[in-house]
């Protein structure tokens, strides 16, 4: 019975993530010893069901993943660096304008007020050189390390009780270390 | 026993914690893994009551599943291995967990339907009509503004155009104040502001100025606040751009407000409708699985409860029913299950007490057997090694055992027996003599066997063996051989007879002698008394002769002593014929009887009991000088009749008692000692003897024993 819930469950998660957004092409560049990614969601990720979380006036939150990993032989990859932007939309349906506030790794970043929804579309598409800290760590040369990115759109539950996120799933990226 | 039942508990405890370790274990790295996955995603776990309530409800679900699957198992193995109790356990826990899970089932489903039904009304369609319709309304409100401050955006920037750049911030402040304008913001192209006016109403951030050097510009921004502005911009030239900004109608932002707070809950309670539906879903859920959780686990306890009596019952039932007896339940209740299994327990006591006396017996008969099978052993060795033969023979004759020396005697083999002895010749020797024997409960009979051209004289005695109910079932014939006693005896006999007629003749021989010497003498002397002497020698010598002819006649008499010819008879009769003659004979002999009327009739030979009975009287009236009296009674013992004569005379001496019955043993002057002799001998024909009655003093007495 478990064994047979188990599946249902992966099943389900697989579905969610095939039917959903992906992240699209990563990018990444170094600039004085410090590693900026950038990076952007494919065209359609604002679904009617995110648009219908938005505009009803409560906060959406989309979150951002980036990590910077080594990958290990026969265990779990290490992470190095880790950044977490959070863009959090929040619809006025008296002004009809949509505030976008920005935090990245919890501190708020950033507030604007969008009037349309190109413009939130727009503003959440993705990250443009999100710099990533200092790559003074990293070995140079070194192959072994990538970069992943995952996006969080929607909080979900499967059979009303399982938790089950929509999200972009993790999109990895080779780091060719200068 | 106890050892046993010890490391059996420990071995139990021991499998109980790895089953409630196991699944324990499982439970928390179960948890681990949600609490992690969770946090990775919320950051704090139980921030969402979502979640908490989905744990739980993960939570309650594994462990029923767990429990059940636990128990599903469990009960189909014992129900296959035919464990004691499992069927009535699975039953009765079948029974509890339906008795649970179904009417909370139905609930559960009674209550989403109920909830799903519920929820959806609050979203109704004129509900939602209204709610779009004030906003729709706002939103119109709302739009004019906008529409109005872009044109007049649009007319400033071209009005502010036309105006060279160093008067332009003169030229905002006289818009304002000659105008509708509520506020003016002038500003380069780097977001720096040239002209504010009225200056402080508020800051407009660079997001806002950028658009102004958009192509569609900055289109009526609302700015909510202490005071409220609707904001549009527009470019001015190349290099600046203006924003100008009206003031929202306090009465109708009031509204506005209002209107689209309401809408604004509206669309959050709709957006959340899912969820609410879940979390109320999810806390039904998790009512209804602790419900079955709760049933399932009373049930398991109940059930362990009841069944585990039972089981211990059965076992212990299977325990006695291979013969261990060394148990008791351990199981203590005030209960009717408690009842029984003290009643059990007691039985069991009970038959452990009866085995033991069992057992006991059993040792007991068992060495009795042994000492017997010794003894039958001894004995049997003892009967083997006997110089006498030993003849078992069954109720209808047939000869069933035979010892080593009757095997010898009658020429047969072990194996022979006991089927081959009636077609032997010899048998119907042995066969006749015993059906004389067998009319004599004591009886004894010299018998002659010839085998393989030997002939061997023997003793035959029978004993007759009853049975319980007292009935001849079986008789041991003992075979003596007497071949050379009785060739010894017989020489000795005649002997005896040889010497005695020597002395007898010898004694009437003398005077005949003496008689016929005188007579020859006197005859050749020619002696005038020869005619006496004549006389006198004849006469002797006849008188001698005619002793000698009793002396021959007696002999003959004792050796030829005719057969017993044996039929019933009165034994009264026999003795008042005898004595008739006697009473008139001897007028001073009285004799007086004692005769019973219904004296049973016994098998005897009249002529020769007879006989015996006359000698007695004889020597008794003989013995009283011939007056006296002679006392005759019969009685009877569960063997013999007696017949007991008594007298008054001298009696006989106890030196003699051993010898009267001798032949040729006398007292008497006259007689040849043979009466007595041929008394006993009549008397053992007939199987039975004659005895000295030595309780009697007053004279001699005599008994004769016959057999009944």
């Amino acid at each position: 019975m478990r064994r047979s819930l188990a599946i249902l469950l992966l099943v389900a998660a697989f579905t969610v993530q095939a039917k959903g957004p992906k992240v699209g092409k990563i990018s990444c560049g170094f600039d004085n010893l410090h590693l900026f990614v950038t990076f952007s969601l494919s065209d359609g990720f604002l679904s009617q069901d995110v648009l219908d979380a938005i505009n009803s006036t409560k906060p959406t939150t989309f979150t951002y993943e980036v990590e910077v990993a080594k990958k290990r032989t026969g265990w779990f990859d290490k992470t190095i660096g880790r950044r977490v932007v959070e863009k959090t939309v929040t619809y006025d349906n008296l002004t009809r304008q949509y505030d976008l506030v920005t935090a990245v790794d919890g501190e708020e970043k950033e507030k604007i007020s969008l009037i349309s929804v190109e413009e939130v579309e727009e503003s959440l598409k993705g990250m443009t050189a999100l710099d990533m800290g200092s790559v003074v760590d990293l070995s140079p040369g070194e192959r072994a390390y990538y970069i992943r990115v995952r996006v969080t759109l929607l909080k979900n539950f499967v059979l009303w009780i399982i938790p089950s996120d929509e999200d972009t799933g993790w999109t990895e990226k080779e780091l060719k270390t200068p | 026993m106890d050892g046993k039942r010890t490391e059996n508990a420990i071995k139990d405890r021991g499998k109980r914690w790895i089953r409630l370790a196991l699944p324990a274990l499982l439970l928390v790295a179960g948890i681990g893994f949600i609490y992690h996955v969770i946090r990775s995603k919320e950051g704090h776990p139980f921030k969402n009551p979502l979640i908490v309530l989905a744990v739980i409800d993960i939570f309650l679900l594994v462990t029923l599943f767990y429990l059940l699957f636990r128990q599903l198992i469990k009960g189909y193995l014992q129900w296959r291995r035919v464990k004691e109790g499992a069927r009535i356990r699975t039953r009765l826990l079948t029974a509890f967990v339906l008795l649970g899970l179904i009417p909370s089932t139905l609930l559960l489903i009674s209550a989403v339907l109920m909830i799903e039904s519920a929820v959806d009304k609050w979203f109704t369609l004129p509900v939602h009509t209204v709610n779009e319709a004030g906003q729709r309304l706002v939103d119109a409100s709302l739009d004019l503004l906008r529409t109005g401050s872009a044109r007049r955006a649009d007319s400033v920037a071209k009005q502010l155009e036309a105006v060279p750049e160093d008067l332009q911030p003169s030229f905002v402040s006289h818009i304002v104040k000659g105008g509708d304008i509520d506020a003016v913001w002038l500003f380069g192209s780097d977001g720096a502001t040239i002209k504010e006016w009225p200056s402080g109403v508020m800051q407009v951030d660079a997001f806002k100025k950028r658009k102004c050097f958009s192509e569609d510009g900055l289109r009526g921004y609302i700015v909510l606040g202490d005071k409220s502005y609707v904001l549009s911009g527009s470019r001015v030239g190349s290099s600046r751009a203006v924003i100008v900004g009206y003031l929202l109608p306090e009465k109708m932002l009031t509204e506005a407000r209002f209107i689209a707070e309401n809408q604004k809950l509206y669309l959050q309670a709709k957006a959340e409708r899912q969820f609410f539906k879940i979390s109320m879903v999810s806390s039904f859920l998790a009512l209804t699985l602790a419900v079955i959780f709760a049933a399932v686990w009373i049930g398991m306890k109940l059930t362990r409860e009841i069944s585990k009596p039972l089981q211990l019952l059965l076992e212990g039932t299977e325990e006695v029913s291979r013969g261990n007896l060394d148990l008791a339940i351990p199981y203590e209740a005030k209960d009717e299950i408690g009842t029984v299994v003290s009643s059990f327990n007691k039985m069991v006591d009970d038959l452990k007490e009866s085995k033991r006396e069992i057992v006991k017996s059993n040792q007991e008969l068992r060495e009795a057997s042994e000492a017997a099978e010794r003894r039958r052993h001894y004995i049997e060795t003892l009967v083997e090694s006997l110089n006498v033969g030993i003849v078992s023979i069954g109720r209808d004759g047939e000869l069933l055992t035979a010892n080593n020396r009757a095997r010898e005697f009658l020429g047969l083999s072990k194996k022979d027996l006991p089927a081959k002895i009636v077609t032997l010749p010899v048998w119907q020797v042995i066969k006749d003599s015993l059906r004389d024997l067998s009319r004599h409960p004591e009886g004894r009979k010299e018998v002659t066997i010839s085998q393989r051209e030997e002939t061997r004289v023997m003793i035959a005695s029978l004993v007759p063996i009853s049975d319980a109910e007292g009935e001849v079932s079986r008789s041991i014939l003992i075979l003596e051989d007497v071949t050379d006693l009785s060739r010894t005896q017989r020489i000795a006999a005649w002997q005896e007879v040889a010497r005695r007629l020597a002395h007898e003749i010898k004694n009437p021989l003398t005077p005949i002698r003496l008689s016929a010497q005188r007579i020859r003498k006197k005859a050749r002397e020619g002696a005038e008394d020869l005619h006496e002497a004549i006389l006198e020698g004849t006469t002797t010598i006849e008188k001698e002769v005619e002793s000698m002819m009793l002396m021959v006649n007696e002999f003959s008499r004792f050796a030829r002593l005719p057969e017993v010819k044996l039929r019933w008879g009165s034994l009264s009769e026999l003795v008042l014929t005898s004595a008739a003659p006697y009473q008139n004979a001897y007028p001073k002999v009285r004799f007086s009887f004692d005769l019973p009327e219904a004296f049973p009739q016994v098998m005897f030979d009249h002529e020769q009991l007879e006989r015996v009975v006359k000698n007695l009287f004889e020597n008794s009236i003989e013995a009283m000088k011939m007056a006296g009296e002679i006392q005759v009674s019969l009685s009877m013992t569960d063997k013999w009749a007696c017949v007991s004569i008594r007298d008054t005379g001298p009696g006989i001496p106890h030196e003699i008692r051993e010898k009267m019955f001798l032949p040729y043993f006398s007292t008497k002057k006259k007689g040849m000692g043979l009466g007595m002799a041929i008394v006993a001998r009549i008397l053992e024909e007939h199987g039975g003897r004659i005895e000295v009655d030595g309780s009697y003093a007053g004279g001699a007495g005599m008994t004769i024993f016959l057999p009944r």
